[in-house]
């Protein structure tokens, strides 16, 4: 094995264990931009091959997670942008399993989730990425600063302001 | 506390990162202003309905297959 293959086995077993202990969440941030499964999955593949190909870009692992889920918002955004085009059908977004069970309470559910997500895409992109980090992802304030890039206040404004929004436009199902 | 700080203070106040003083005035205006109350009320509701409506789990063999083709593309 040569100097060079050591160094990718150790590099890849460095993917793997930011990939177990991370996974969900950039699952999550990348689902929660895009409402959709197969779309997330792949923003969280191209997140972590970016995340392999930049890891130089990281001087300091304990900032890993925040470091790894803004490349997992920019990638969630640039597909947003270049599927802007061919907007997802309502019908296709997900849902809980578990709502299953009732079918009075599955549409109703459904027909929430749609009112939810057409409030959602009225955003504009600087509210969205805000409200949706923070209340669909429910990462803490301080993470979804860092992921922005625009510090505290800001991102607090934004929060708010997104969430006046929503509620405006949500008022008739709340 | 008027109407227009509690509004600037919400995002705070449903953090919890209110001073105990500042906490303490939003408090007392709340008890006496249905107005804001109900605010309050429907911006908790519209943070409860984000969270439900994205919530969604990968299953373990997504999981596997997903770490699988990235590791392909590392290669």
């Amino acid at each position: 094995m040569t100097a060079s293959d050591v160094r990718l086995v150790e590099a890849q077993r460095w993917l793997v264990d930011l990939f177990e202990r991370h996974v969900e969440a950039v699952f999550h941030v990348a689902y929660r931009v895009t409402w959709n499964a197969a779309d997330a999955e792949d923003v969280v593949q191209e997140s972590f091959v970016r995340a392999f190909l930049h890891r130089e870009d990281l001087r300091d692992p304990q900032r890993a997670r925040s470091w790894l889920l803004a490349i997992a918002y920019r990638q969630a955004l640039m597909l947003l942008r270049a599927r802007k085009d061919s907007p997802a059908d309502p019908a296709s977004l997900e849902t809980d399993p578990d709502r299953g069970a009732d079918p009075l309470e599955a549409v109703l559910h459904q027909e929430r989730a749609a009112l939810v997500r057409r409030a959602i895409d009225g955003l504009t992109d600087d509210l969205r990425a805000a409200v949706v980090l923070r209340d669909a992802a429910g990462l803490p304030l301080r993470d979804v600063e860092q992921i922005l890039g625009i510090g505290l206040s800001a991102t607090k404004m934004r929060v708010a302001r997104a969430r006046e929004q929503l509620r405006t436009e949500l008022e008739g199902v709340l | 506390m008027d109407c227009q700080t509690l509004f600037e203070h919400l995002t705070d106040f449903l953090e919890g990162s209110l001073t105990p003083e500042q906490e303490q005035l939003a408090l007392e205006h709340l008890a006496t202003c249905p107005r804001c109350e109900t605010v309050l009320d429907q911006t908790r509701e519209v943070t409860r309905l984000l969270a439900e409506h994205g919530r969604i789990t990968l299953e373990g063999e997504r999981r596997q297959e997903l770490l699988h083709r990235i590791l392909q593309s590392t290669r």
